[in-house]
């Protein structure tokens, strides 16, 4: 699998329509894969009070996304209907988070969804080229859990035991609703948040407990952390753009060094150690001068 | 490629190679005639394979990479003990007097090098051998001496194995539980399957099964090692399950572990195994090696016979390092069972294995064949006892 | 045999030791454990796994006939059997008159003599109209198997050439061979593709530019997830040069190719390889059977021309022994998920383009059918060829000591009657491929399909979806179960 990118801008900067850096960066990266496409993007300051639902119907075999708004009273109720029925595949649970993903290129994606006028703080997007599930739009990343709202993962490798962790989860009664090894990174993550809600020791027990050649970036509300497996066998760099007078700075990350040039982030660029989470963190000032 | 059937396929092709004229049978058609003649005998390990890493995951390089086959025993709250290979070596008592001298001096050098692995013995390792023992002792308690833990303590085992065997036993591991800092395993062969809750609830560490043990109950009457560890991984499983994942008592690091001896003697075995469940193997061939010297016409010394021991140890640890790194694994013990594929209905029925070549079990798929006919049909679904007895007539037969 | 006195001896005890003990022993194993006494290293193995079952005998061809009543000919003689491999994204196409080939056997692993006598045969087989392609294996290719007509000589320097003759000389001289006529060696009639496995044997470009076809050799049946494996002693002087490896070392490739992670990694790689080849040459993918449908699925987005597999059984000249047996997947339930995943590729387009060639567990006719009738396009084989020449399968292809004089003591092996040897064991198998599709009343081989099988018990039937000997199939007989059930909860 594939190719991630994401983009987190300095200083709780969320006027900027970070969609359209994803956009470029996915673009750049097309040529590594073409089965699917998906984008989350953060903070973007829509429905702030309602939790938002957003699940996919398998209707004959094909997929029809939609879209619940739930008071936080509703929620726990609305999930347990959704759960019941097996042909309800549930992508993501959100407050401050947009989830889009579907089978095509990322210009289909953009011409379903204009993802390149969203706004926000930070964003992760994702281009699939499957290796072990379907091609289908519930397969398409980001991942996200019902576990807890507002997380999503983009994963580029392969979570090798993941038949293992899956049955480690479900045992703990997780529900799981796709058969993609990325969906356990989501649940996992949102699993070690729920025991003691430290992001960097959650990614420290992944990497402990998985097994394989994998690349990841988890998203939450206020991080974006990115992670490589023990033995750094897939690449990911990241790298700064300073910005400049009616720019913005933000800091990129993606597979391939071309998806940073396309957004001019070529300053410290990067990569992050093997084993090692490397934590952006939105309200910390990133870099100095 | 069967020894058997080798003959036939050389006959054939030497036939062909010679004449170059076709044959009046094929090779098939002498393989099952020979099939017809024989009955087969069967041992369920052989049909049972592993699915290897390819381009959907690339495999590990055990010259590369490092494999980690590291196991720590022990649930929370009481000293552990690591090993540095997952295998425990427990022979059966016939061999075990007459060659334990050979094997604790092979323990100690490969401990020397790096390569821990346990030893579970009833007989106290007399440290006149070769100084100081080197390696984590499981010390059997033996019921007939009524021996108290003190009693125990003087060999100073890392570990207890305890024997299960009526409510007495119960009694032993509580009691033992409360003043030993240690690694406890129950041994629960007699037993199988019941009472492993119950164990596990007053704090045994792990449980060990011997499947050559318990498939000569009556209730494992006819089954395989497979069906045994598949029954014992299920049976920890369920003590574990349903445990909310905010629980204190819950961590990672409080897993009961399943030792699974007998009938677990070739690396392929081990892995295949361990795939099914089994997190440290009781292994004897080494014990079966030290002990054949006693047959050797040849003296030979103490030394010797423990070089012989520690070659075969490095060399299965070679094995059992490839192969996960070959499944697409860095680490032994992420090895599960949907790695295993079968080609035998009966493997498939005993340990839940996926069919190759159809990725899902036998049950699974007449329980698939069954929706497609009910709702073919519109008919009301199969409860789960009229899917019982359509399973119990189709494997019955 | 090449165990040792000591070790049999050792055998011999622990088989001792344990009939008194009375502990189960799999006395078939015992040798890998006193192999491991004596050296502790994992011990290795030749040719193929030990598969208990390996459905084709339980797989029927109904009505079909290998001999008919003139038995030196066959009455079929318009029966198509031609191959063609390639033509998907390349402008070449391999085309061959039988629908199987060699499969990848290096010099190295094959002693210079038996190549030699399948060269010879190959070509003798093309003057006959008989063309066989030939997959070179791992190692480097043989210099008359690169050079083995006019043009390919024609960009070659000089000093290359007199570098590439005298290694030829010494290669025969040092099997005392050097009375081979040498224009007669030079000469290749016949198709060659090369490998291009993570070892990267090959020390110039015209390994790649001079084949035919190019294998990107994935894994292989007998030790999928490992490299390949030439054990230390069979790496001589002139196996080293031909390789670019020191000699007398084991050669260990690596497990997986370095650059080749995943799927995007083997796009770049087989574009890559277009590029040299200018687009020209077909090219494989090969993989060992086990996620079999995912593999196939990547390897149809690659840029491929065809998917090479290879079953749990398939050969090789040296495995490690354990690893050997545990991994992998039989060749027949591999067939219907790699068809399947073709199918499902091509399911809004009719076209035929992408080839499907199946090795292991494959050595005569019938099986070649069942494979071709489960929707193989071609079939590779390995062992056939060697028994042809004699191999005696005793399994010890990872020493200098076989018996037959194939992967070891090469002076045994006498060149004329390998060559005809091959030559009648493939007329013989073409013969009898025409007499089962012409018994059928097929034009063509590639006309045999499914509905020529039956299997003759559950688990192939449900494995390759044919019904069984009596007409009946799996689904519906649990139908009827389902129905006896069913008719009593209305009772």
């Amino acid at each position: 699998m594939c190719g991630i990118c994401a983009i987190m801008m300095d200083n709780h900067n969320k006027d900027f329509p970070i969609g359209c850096l994803l956009y470029k960066m996915m673009e750049s990266q097309q040529i590594r894969a073409q089965d699917s496409t998906g984008v989350a993007i953060f903070n973007n300051g829509e429905n702030q009070e309602l939790y938002r639902i957003d699940y996919f119907r398998k209707i004959d075999g094909m997929y029809t996304s939609f879209t619940e708004k739930v008071s936080p009273e509703r929620l726990d109720k609305t999930l347990y209907e959704l759960t019941q029925n097996p042909n309800i595949v549930i992508t993501s649970v959100a407050k401050e988070m947009t989830l889009l993903k579907d089978i095509g290129l990322v210009r289909d994606l953009e011409a379903k969804y204009k993802i390149r006028s969203i706004q926000g703080t930070h964003g992760i997007g994702h281009l699939r080229i499957a290796t072990s599930s379907r091609v289908t739009a519930d397969n398409a990343h980001p991942f996200s859990t019902i576990a807890m709202p507002d997380i999503a993962v983009v994963h580029n490798g392969e979570i090798t035991n993941y038949s293992k962790l899956r049955s480690a989860l479900e045992l703990q009664g997780h529900r799981l609703f796709t058969r993609c090894d990325s969906e356990v990174i989501a649940v996992f993550i949102a699993d070690q948040l729920l025991r003691h809600g430290n992001l960097e020791k959650a990614n420290y027990e992944l990497i402990k407990n998985a097994d394989g050649p994998f690349t990841y970036i988890v998203a939450t509300p206020d991080s974006i952390a990115i992670v490589r497996d023990k033995f750094g066998a897939r690449k990911c760099i990241f790298g700064y753009n300073p910005g400049s007078n009616d720019y913005p700075s933000f800091w990129a990350m993606a597979t391939d060094l071309s998806a940073l040039d396309s957004v001019g982030a070529t300053f410290h660029v990067e990569t992050p150690q093997p084993g090692k989470p490397k934590i952006f963190y939105r309200d910390e000032i990133q870099i100095l001068n | 490629m069967n020894d058997a059937n080798k003959f036939i396929i050389r006959k054939a092709i030497l036939e062909l190679a010679k004449t170059g004229i076709p044959r009046s049978t094929s090779i098939d058609d002498d393989v099952r005639n020979l099939h017809n003649m024989n009955s087969k005998i069967i041992n369920l390990w052989d049909y049972v394979t592993a699915i290897g890493a390819q381009l959907s995951r690339p495999p590990y390089d055990p010259y590369r990479e490092t494999i980690s086959l590291n196991i720590s025993i022990g649930r929370k709250r009481h000293k552990k003990v690591n090993l540095d290979i997952p295998l425990i070596i427990y022979g059966n008592t016939a061999i075990q007097y007459n060659s334990i001298e050979f094997v604790h001096l092979a323990l100690n050098r490969l401990a020397e090098k790096g390569n821990v692995l346990g030893l579970i013995s009833e007989i106290e390792i007399n440290t006149i051998y070769d100084g100081k023992r080197k390696y984590p002792l499981f010390k059997k308690i033996d019921f007939s001496n009524n021996d108290s833990l003190e009693d125990y303590k003087k060999s100073s085992p890392e570990g207890l194995v305890i024997e299960y065997k009526d409510e007495t036993s119960l009694k032993v591991l509580q009691n033992f539980r409360k003043e030993f800092d240690g690694p406890i395993l129950v041994d629960v062969s007699e037993i199988f399957p019941f009472h492993i809750k119950t164990i596990l609830r007053e704090g045994a560490d792990g449980i060990i099964v011997d499947t050559e043990k318990v498939i000569k109950n009556e209730r494992y009457k006819g089954k395989h090692a497979i069906a045994v560890i598949h029954d014992a991984k299920n049976a920890i499983d369920d003590y574990y399950k349903g445990r909310e994942a905010n629980n204190d008592d819950y961590d990672n690091d409080d897993k009961a572990i399943l030792v699974i001896a007998g009938d677990v003697n070739s690396a392929g075995k081990i892995i295949k195994a361990a795939a099914l469940g089994a997190n440290v193997i009781g292994y004897s061939t080494s014990m079966l090696i030290a002990h054949s010297h006693i047959y050797s016409e040849k003296t030979s010394n103490a030394s010797s016979i423990a070089d012989d021991v520690y070659s075969h140890m490095i060399g299965t640890k070679g094995e059992i390092k490839g192969i996960p790194a070959a499944l697409g694994y860095s680490d032994f013990h992420n090895l599960s069972p949907s790695d295993l594929r079968t080609s035998s209905i009966d493997a498939s029925l005993q340990g839940d294995i996926q069919l190759e070549g159809l990725d899902k079990t036998y049950k699974e798929m007449i329980e698939e064949i069954i929706k497609e006919y009910v709702n073919d049909k519109g008919i009301q679904k199969l409860d789960s006892s009229e899917t019982q007895e359509v399973l119990r007539s189709i494997v019955g037969k | 045999m090449p165990y040792s006195k000591d070790i049999l001896d050792l055998k011999r005890h622990i088989l001792r030791a344990a009939e008194s003990s009375q502990s189960y022993f799999d006395l078939n194993r015992l040798i890998v454990d006193v192999r491991k006494v004596n050296d502790s290293e994992i011990p290795y193995s030749g040719l193929g796994a030990r598969s208990p079952n390996d459905y084709f005998p339980s797989i029927k061809i109904i009505g079909s006939q290998l001999r008919t009543k003139n038995s030196n000919t066959t009455t079929y003689n318009n029966i198509d059997t031609a191959f063609t491999l390639g033509g998907r994204y390349s402008s070449n196409i391999i085309t061959s008159e039988v629908p199987f080939f060699v499969s990848g056997m290096s010099y190295g692993s094959l002693k210079l003599p038996a190549k030699i006598a399948l060269h010879l045969a190959l070509n003798r087989l093309a003057k006959d109209g008989i063309r066989v392609v030939m997959n070179t294996g791992e190692g480097g290719a043989l210099p008359w198997e690169l050079y083995g007509s006019k043009e390919s000589w024609s960009n070659v320097s000089k000093k290359r050439h007199e570098n590439i003759i005298n290694y030829a000389d010494r290669l025969l001289k040092e099997h005392g061979l050097d009375s081979i006529d040498r224009d007669n060696l030079f000469c290749r009639l016949y198709p060659i593709i090369t490998q291009y496995a993570s070892g990267r044997f090959w020390k110039d470009p015209s390994y790649l530019l001079n084949a035919d076809g190019i294998e990107i050799k994935i894994g292989q049946g007998a030790k999928i997830g490992h490299g390949g494996l030439l054990p230390g002693p069979k790496v001589t002087d002139l196996v080293a040069e031909n390789r670019g490896i020191p000699s007398y070392k084991a050669a260990h490739s690596p497990s997986r190719h370095l650059d080749i992670l995943g799927p995007e990694d083997l796009v770049a790689k087989i574009l890559e390889l277009r590029e040299i080849t200018d687009w020209r040459t077909p090219i494989i993918v090969k993989v060992g059977c086990s996620r079999i449908y995912d593999d196939i699925e990547i390897i149809l987005k690659s840029y491929a021309d065809a998917a090479s597999i290879d079953g749990f059984v398939g050969g090789t000249g040296a495995a490690p022994w354990e690893l050997r047996d545990i991994i992998g997947i039989n060749t027949i339930p591999s067939l219907k998920p790699s068809r399947e995943a073709i199918d499902n590729y091509y399911s809004n387009e009719e076209r035929d383009e992408f080839r499907l060639i199946v090795h292991g567990s494959v050595w005569d006719s019938e099986r070649i059918a069942k494979c071709i009738a489960l929707g193989a396009n071609g079939v590779g084989i390995g062992t056939g060829f060697l028994l042809s020449m004699g191999c005696t399968l005793v399994q010890d292809c990872y020493t200098n000591a076989c018996p037959a004089g194939l992967t070891g003591s090469y002076e045994k092996l006498d060149i004329q009657t390998s060559v005809n040897g091959i030559v009648n064991y493939v007329k013989g198998t073409l013969l009898e491929l025409k007499n089962i599709a012409g018994s059928l009343g097929r034009k063509s081989i590639h006309d045999l399909r499914k509905e020529d099988l039956v299997a003759t018990d559950e688990l192939t039937s449900m494995i390759c979806g044919l019904p069984l000997v009596d007409g009946q199939t799996f689904n519906g007989s649990i139908n009827e179960v389902v129905k006896r059930v069913i008719d009593k909860r209305r009772t």
